[in-house]
């Protein structure tokens, strides 16, 4: 393990593309489809299409910016230059407040999912501590861990969310899908906007992009995961819409559990809910190992720790202590809409991107004086 | 009691680690990443005693 | 007989404490450090071996772990060294002193096991030339010395030239006809020499000795192999022979490229390690990583390839092997071709393939011999016996514990009927019944063969049926295990086997306390593990994660003329193992030559 410990590992491409997918279509699990649901009823599939195309095009300007400023470079160095080091630590700080954020939300969630599910017994500290656990172990393995361990586990989520979305044919309605726009035309666009923040492809790129293997092959990386996650999202929302009246889905806080519930294919195939346990476990250990080690490396360069995995304990402790603060799944799931879902986009998107061309402004600055300088420096030489 | 306390003993063993990575901080990179690491690891060890108290008293 | 009587009953009415001494203690201070039994017949000792080091300590003061390491390392050394007090000596020129030196490295007369055979070589005139041949009784072949050594320098000989140098040269070339005859100068060279079975040829007044070649023990023939057996391919397997096992797989392999270095590790006895590899093919730096840590093995004794695997992978601590212990000549040679390092550890009947995959431990030489949909048939097959021996018996008690509802309601009743007899929890009966294979299988491999199939018999079906019948167990879990025995018996690798054993149980905790929550968090943990390990340089999960492009040798078997480049996490010298074309004159897989099915990229 000890050769993976180095903070500059470099991953492949595709076993990126693989996380950045898992990491997304994960939402499919969570409350994104009930409050998409809620807010555009009928045209609940539309929003994840804008979304995605929205999260394409930041994608591009972020990638370009990048790739034409600042090669090998990440979101905290970048504001070291913009902001000096007091402000970068700043930013590394929120996003990886951020991070912790979202695994504790995302731990409470599948937490409850699970004790509600599958292991209604089982008390809920203990469920959430295995959970933890594991997502502490995979993140101390660093980012080419997760990397493998998605890119190995991707097949099985790519089958199990199309056998989802097929197995429920037998109960279909496609009529459920009209009126095509739902609640109109303007809600889908603003919660497109607003529920965008589910695709962190854009800040996770200016986070692992000095660990991408080959940076040439970054921008189809982007393109290639954000379209096939949307692709997952749209699919399992459409049958999640064909299925179940629009006033009921905004109700369920686990639409993919739901869908696997009514699964009924004759007397052997059927209930077979328990099997997609082994889907969403793995996706949300993986999403959530995602995030911690984002928390962990961001910490460590913002506060020039040599390496980030001892610091991983504490952080599990932390994002723990924090998804178990709420009193009830109620509160967790309504926190969550309200904050991570909600303004999720401003740290998701806009920050990064205002960093972003706040540097390339500097550095182009920069660099016209130093050609001006040169430029009095020849002439000057020639007088 | 009992219980708050068997359930602390991780939170305790991560405190040490943590204020152990600290110290080794201190000597390769400096007062501020040890001023960090160091809060850090208060920090978990308040947050989750508090944690613990809610879930269990 | 009243004397014993009577002597029995003294000793039991008389107080004496006498009776604690009369065993033997080793625990005594007689620090006498001689082998002898009486008074001196032999020349003293030469090397005082009563010293710290092997005093026992005393003493209760503490010391430190790195304090505790370093004196171990000194004192280590310290004795190694005196060991070889006297080992880069030249060899003494008169025959008394070399009578006495032997005597003394041999520890003589009371080692029985060194024949020193005195002689006189045949010369003109009445001038004596005496010599001697040194050899280990039973590790020399007696008719090579008699009629290759012996007889020609004692009968055939009439020497007439009085320079013993040059007459040497001349015995050396002309008389005995030994097929490997070498000069050696050091005692160090003859000593080891003497002890890997050849036979020293002395003469008086000469400075070096001549080696001959006379290897001549006993051992196995070459047999069929004990684990890896096959219905297509050659049925010969290693044996206990360092040289008949290289020769097996140089007769396979027939390049001038193929190398074979040996290295000998051992201070106390020391043990040829063989290293194999085709020069200009496999990657230099895994040669050298390879022959870095053998050559870093310092240790006593090394007997086997199971103690040298130990030795130099990477993480001993996995229960997934990171070395591929083989018995099969051809596999070695297959995987030499495909820049593999094959290592061979004395006379052991295993050889070690490394680097290793995890997918190449559930392959078999039948894969490639087979045309490949069967090949790939067998191959998922076995993938599919590996999960369910690592997880039937885990998903069964999680199924029946917390996801009873997923079963068809016949199926379910039916278990709740077989399991309403018996008393104890799932999990109970399941680690019973684990137990009673497990003692099984242990059993079998030490039971007699004559009684063999008839314990076989009553412990599979007797124990099985009465356990059922007792209401120990339920008939599904008997179905259950025995599938579960079945599929780990197909795993063709015995240390995978192994590791998937005991792996099975920690699942089965999980399955216990969190059902398929459980399951799947800790398979997504070792999975994770999994990714991060290295075998000598490569990932082992590779060339799935990381993904390395020649996909299309790991689960399946694509066709042998799609495949043509030799695997990229080895990184060889040569990556194209044919020509793209192999099948010209045939339209069909000419066009598909190089393209192929299951590939990611194009080879």
């Amino acid at each position: 393990m000890t050769q993976s410990a180095r903070r500059n590992a470099k991953v492949p491409s595709n076993e990126m593309t693989a996380m950045l997918i898992i990491f997304v279509a994960t939402n499919a699990f969570l409350t994104y489809p009930r409050y998409i649901s809620r807010n555009a009823y009928e045209a609940a599939w539309m929003e994840p299409v804008l979304s995605g195309a929205l999260t394409l095009i930041l994608f591009l300007i972020v990638e370009f910016l990048l790739r034409k400023y600042f090669r090998n470079l990440d979101i905290v160095e970048v504001s070291k230059e913009v902001f000096g080091r007091f402000g970068a630590g700043c930013v590394a700080l929120l996003f990886s407040l951020y991070f912790l954020c979202s695994t504790a939300a995302v731990m409470r969630e599948f937490t409850e999912n699970v004790v509600s599910t599958v292991l209604p017994a089982t008390p809920l500290i203990f469920v959430g501590a295995v959970f933890m656990f594991a997502v502490g172990y995979i993140a101390y393995a660093g980012i080419e861990g997760i990397c493998r361990a998605s890119f190995i586990f991707l097949p099985l989520l790519l089958v199990g969310l199309v056998a989802v979305c097929l197995m429920t044919m037998n109960w279909w309605h496609p009529y459920f899908l009209l009126p095509l726009w739902g609640t109109g035309v303007d809600r889908v666009f603003v919660g497109s906007f607003q529920y965008a923040s589910i695709f962190a492809n854009v800040l996770l790129l200016t986070i692992i992009y000095p660990h991408v293997h080959d940076t040439r092959a970054t921008r189809r990386m982007g393109v290639v995961s954000i379209s096939v996650s949307t692709c997952l999202l749209v699919a399992l929302m459409l049958t999640y819409h064909m299925v179940f009246p629009p006033e009921e889905t905004g109700k369920t806080t686990f639409a993919l559990y739901r869908l696997a519930r009514i699964i009924h294919m004759g007397p052997f195939f059927q209930r077979l809910e328990s099997i997609f346990v082994f889907l969403w476990v793995t996706a949300a250990t993986i999403r959530m190992s995602v995030t911690l080690w984002g928390a962990a490396y961001l910490l460590s360069k913002a506060f020039n720790w040599s390496s980030y995995r001892p610091a991983i304990p504490s952080l599990v402790l932390i994002s723990f202590s924090m998804g178990m603060w709420a009193d009830s799944w109620v509160q967790v799931i309504d926190l969550d809409g309200k904050y991570l879902l909600r303004w999720g986009w401003t740290v998701v998107f806009a920050l990064p991107l205002v960093i972003l061309l706040l540097g390339s402004t500097v550095r182009a600055i920069r660099r016209d004086r130093a050609d001006e300088h040169d430029d009095n420096g020849g002439r000057m030489r020639r007088a | 009691m009992l219980k708050f306390c068997s359930l602390m003993v991780i939170p305790v063993l991560v405190f040490f680690y943590t204020m152990s990575f600290s110290r080794w901080l201190a000597k390769r990179a400096g007062t501020g990443a040890y001023v960090s690491a160091a809060m850090l690891g208060v920090i978990s060890l308040g947050v989750s005693a508090v944690t613990i108290w809610r879930l269990v008293m | 007989m009243n004397r014993i009587f009577g002597g029995a009953v003294k000793r039991l009415l008389t107080v004496d404490d006498s009776v604690l001494d009369e065993q033997f203690s080793l625990e005594n201070d007689n620090l006498d450090s001689s082998y002898q039994f009486g008074p001196s017949e032999a020349p003293p000792e030469e090397v005082n071996f009563t010293t710290a080091e092997n005093m026992n300590y005393r003493t209760n003061k503490r010391v430190s772990m790195k304090k505790f390491l370093q004196r171990g390392e000194q004192e280590y050394h310290a004795a190694v060294d005196k060991a070889r007090i006297g080992h880069d000596v030249e060899i003494p020129t008169h025959l008394e002193d070399m009578r006495a030196k032997l005597e003394r490295a041999f520890h003589m007369p009371q080692n029985k096991d060194i024949v020193v055979r005195e002689f006189q070589v045949g010369v003109e005139g009445n001038s004596k030339w005496s010599g001697m041949v040194v050899f280990v009784d039973g590790l020399a072949d007696k008719n090579v010395i008699n009629l290759s050594i012996l007889e020609p320098l004692m009968i055939l000989t009439h020497l007439t030239d009085a320079q013993p140098e040059r007459t040497m040269k001349y015995v050396a070339d002309k008389m005995v006809p030994g097929n490997q005859s070498v000069f050696v100068d050091s005692w160090a060279d003859l000593v080891n020499n003497v002890l890997t079975g050849s036979t020293i040829l002395w003469l008086e007044h000469c400075s070096s000795a001549l080696v001959i070649e006379t290897k001549g023990w006993e051992h196995r023939s070459v047999s069929s192999p004990q684990t890896e057996a096959v219905v297509r391919g050659s049925h010969d397997a290693f044996t206990e022979s360092f040289r008949t096992n290289t020769g097996l797989v140089r007769s396979r392999l027939r390049t001038e490229h193929l190398v074979t270095e040996i290295i000998s590790v051992g201070n106390l006895a020391r043990t040829d390690i063989g290293i194999m590899y085709v020069h200009g093919l496999t990657n230099p730096s895994l040669v050298r990583e390879v022959r870095k840590r053998i050559s870093e093995i310092d240790v006593d004794f090394l007997m086997d390839s199971g103690m040298l695997e130990q030795f130099i992978e990477d993480k001993p601590s996995m229960l997934i092997p990171q070395v591929m212990a083989t018995e099969r000549p051809d596999r070695v040679a297959a995987s030499l071709a495909e820049g593999y390092v094959a290592i061979f550890v004395g006379n052991t009947p295993f050889c070690l393939i490394v680097p290793v995959v995890l997918w190449s431990l559930i392959h078999t030489s039948e894969d490639t011999n087979i045309r490949y949909l069967p090949g790939t048939f067998m191959r998922v097959l076995r993938m599919i016996a590996l999960f369910t021996a690592l997880l039937l018996p885990s998903l069964y008690v999680a199924v029946t514990n917390y996801h009873s509802e997923m079963l068809p309601t016949d199926l379910m009743l039916a278990i709740a009927g077989s399991r309403e007899q018996v008393p104890f929890p799932v999990v109970v009966e399941v680690l019973l019944m684990e137990f009673a294979i497990e003692l099984i299988r242990e059993a079998g491999i030490r039971i007699p063969s004559v009684i063999g199939p008839t314990i076989g018999i009553v412990g599979a079906l007797i124990i099985g049926q009465a356990a059922v019948q007792a209401g120990i167990v339920s008939p599904l879990l008997v179905i259950v295990i025995a599938t579960t025995a079945l599929a780990s018996f197909a795993l063709p690798n015995y240390e995978l086997s192994m590791g998937v054993r005991v792996l099975r149980f920690a699942f089965l905790v999980a399955g216990a306390i969190l059902g398929f929550y459980g399951i799947c968090i800790l398979l997504c943990v070792y999975v994770v593990r999994l990714s991060m390990q290295k075998s000598f340089g490569v990932p082992i999960l590779s060339p799935v994660a990381p993904n390395s492009g020649s996909a299309r040798d790991v689960i399946v078997r694509g066709p042998l003329w799609g495949m043509n480049k030799r695997p990229t996490f080895l990184h060889p010298l040569r990556s194209w193992r044919q020509n793209p074309i192999t099948r010209p004159w045939s339209q069909t897989t000419e066009k598909r030559a190089g393209i192929g099915f299951g590939r990611r990229r194009s080879d």
